[in-house]
């Protein structure tokens, strides 16, 4: 028996596939054939080899094909013409509203996407989530007995050493404020830049917010950012495009402060990262963030650019609380580190292997 | 406002104090507070758009706003002690020196940007016009034709 995967894309440091990824080890390591499909165009150059063409995707009625949902995409429609038994994984659809004007083609396709949920769900087998703030939206969609898998995290590979370069580059006397994750409108970079313009301008100039993410995700928004930066006559705020692993890894390295003002997230990996590297993280309480953080971390409602700006200094120089804070995050790390993915993904195909 | 510390509810006592905090910022010296531009010339503008067609003539008029270096004064980062006061001294004093030769290089800066906007605009509007012209005369033909041919 086959369990093949079906992905929308396949990127370096994309949370959807390292959990593909990770998948597929278990089900190679239960001795099935396991192998992960995408459309060539929406693939890594770095990843080429490591999946198989969307076109090539072939299956039998005692397969299992599980497709990562989160916009439409031709992989939908192959993942639906399937005859295997099929598992929709849904890792949340952005809403629409955020690219409307960004990006009308993407709106477009989250709303096709959000249009089509009920049907892919219907005609799947079974329907997994990343995360309870998920499963909650699918079951205001009408959608019963989906089970919750929080997306899986894995601790940077051992041999994996930060780039150099970066940390020479950004090491120093300036505190460094990092968000990293797509450059998309969803995740507020907007407010991220006004707190932090406050807290560089009133309290700390010595300071510098890292943005590390691609600028295409939503070039107009990327555009919009730049002019909010110009305006705000703020230098030290840098955009640092998508990154590899090392790089990535040097930038937390580097980093004394984790934010992220995101409105709308399935789940948020990032968050992890930042905790598995010992970095204070500050996030919105949107989404299923607060599941990620799972009783770690500085959570925040409705605060003015003023006062998020404020709190970055008070977790950056009261030592007491920043303690509190890591010793937290350590804990919830240990918490990740402790599951059995094996277990869970076995509990969860129960009846179907 | 809400604030949360490793899961414990800190609105109480840590909001408090991040609000009394925030608004000292306000209302502290000029150039240590945010002066943000007027919403309607605010990048941020460019969020109200609601389609890819209406981003751009926005941004064609942001840009117009835009197409000047700041040639203003701007605060110089202080470290504390004697050593940060010399140093401050020391880049306030180049600042001066160096301004005339400054200007003189913002002022052919400006030129070639306030021409390169104008050049943006132009075509801009030249397109606007070929495409209502374009559309215009599909809607008249539509007519003769007796609806939409598709």
């Amino acid at each position: 028996m086959n369990i093949h995967q079906i992905l929308t894309g396949y990127a370096d440091g994309d949370a959807i596939s390292n959990e593909a990824i990770l998948l597929r080890e278990i089900f190679r390591r239960w001795g099935h054939g396991s192998e992960i499909y995408a459309d060539p165009v929406r693939v890594s150059p770095s990843l080429k080899t490591d999946c198989r063409p969307l076109a090539d995707y072939a299956s039998g009625k005692d397969d299992i094909c599980l497709h990562h949902y989160g916009i439409a995409s031709p992989a939908a429609e192959v993942f639906l013409a399937s005859a295997a038994r099929k598992i929709m994984v849904y890792h949340n659809i952005t809403p629409a509203e955020y690219f409307a004007g960004f990006d009308d083609a993407v709106a477009a396709q989250l709303l096709a996407a959000r249009s089509a949920l009920r049907e892919v769900a219907r005609r799947s087998d079974a329907v997994w989530t990343v995360s309870e703030f998920n499963a909650a939206e699918l079951k205001a969609e009408g959608i019963d007995g989906v089970k919750v898998f929080p997306l899986l995290f894995s601790t940077a590979k051992p041999d994996l050493r930060p780039d150099p370069l970066t940390i020479n580059k950004f090491a120093g006397p300036l505190k460094n404020i990092l968000f990293v994750g797509r450059i998309a409108p969803n995740k507020r970079l907007e407010d991220l830049i006004m707190a932090f313009a406050w807290y560089h301008l009133a309290i700390n100039s010595f300071s510098r917010l890292i943005i590390v993410g691609s600028k295409h995700s939503a070039a107009r928004y990327y555009t919009m950012l730049r002019m909010l930066v110009g305006d705000l006559d703020l230098p030290h705020v840098c955009f640092e495009d998508f990154v590899p692993p090392a790089r990535r890894l040097a930038y937390y390295r580097v980093a004394d402060l984790y934010v992220t003002a995101s409105a709308h997230e399935g789940y948020c990996l990032p968050l992890m990262e930042a905790m598995d590297n010992g970095v204070p993280v500050i996030a919105r309480a949107a989404g299923g963030m607060p599941e990620a953080l799972d009783g770690a971390g500085v959570l925040y409602e409705d605060l003015t650019p003023a006062e998020l700006g404020a709190l970055f200094d008070r977790v950056l120089t009261d030592a007491a609380l920043r303690k509190e804070l890591l010793t937290a995050q350590q804990r919830r790390m240990q918490r990740a580190r402790e599951r059995n993915p094996e277990a869970e993904v076995r509990a969860l195909m129960a009846g179907m292997l | 406002m809400k604030i949360s510390f490793s899961g414990q509810d800190r609105t109480r006592d840590l909001g408090q104090a991040l609000r009394r905090r925030a608004a000292a910022m306000e209302h502290g010296p000029a150039g240590r507070r945010l002066a943000p531009l007027p919403p309607e010339i605010s990048a941020l503008a460019l969020a109200l758009a609601q389609s890819d067609a209406e981003y751009l003539d926005n941004l064609i008029r942001l840009i117009r706003y835009r197409d000047g270096v700041n040639t203003l004064d701007f605060e110089i980062p202080r470290k504390p002690g004697l050593a940060g006061l010399i140093i401050t001294r020391l880049k306030e004093f180049l600042w001066k020196l160096l301004r005339y030769q400054h200007d003189r290089i913002a002022f052919r800066q400006n030129l070639i940007n306030t021409q390169l906007t104008s050049a943006l605009e132009f075509e801009h509007a030249r397109r606007q016009a070929e495409t209502d012209d374009l559309k215009r005369r599909l809607a008249e033909l539509e007519k003769q034709g007796g609806g939409n041919p598709r």
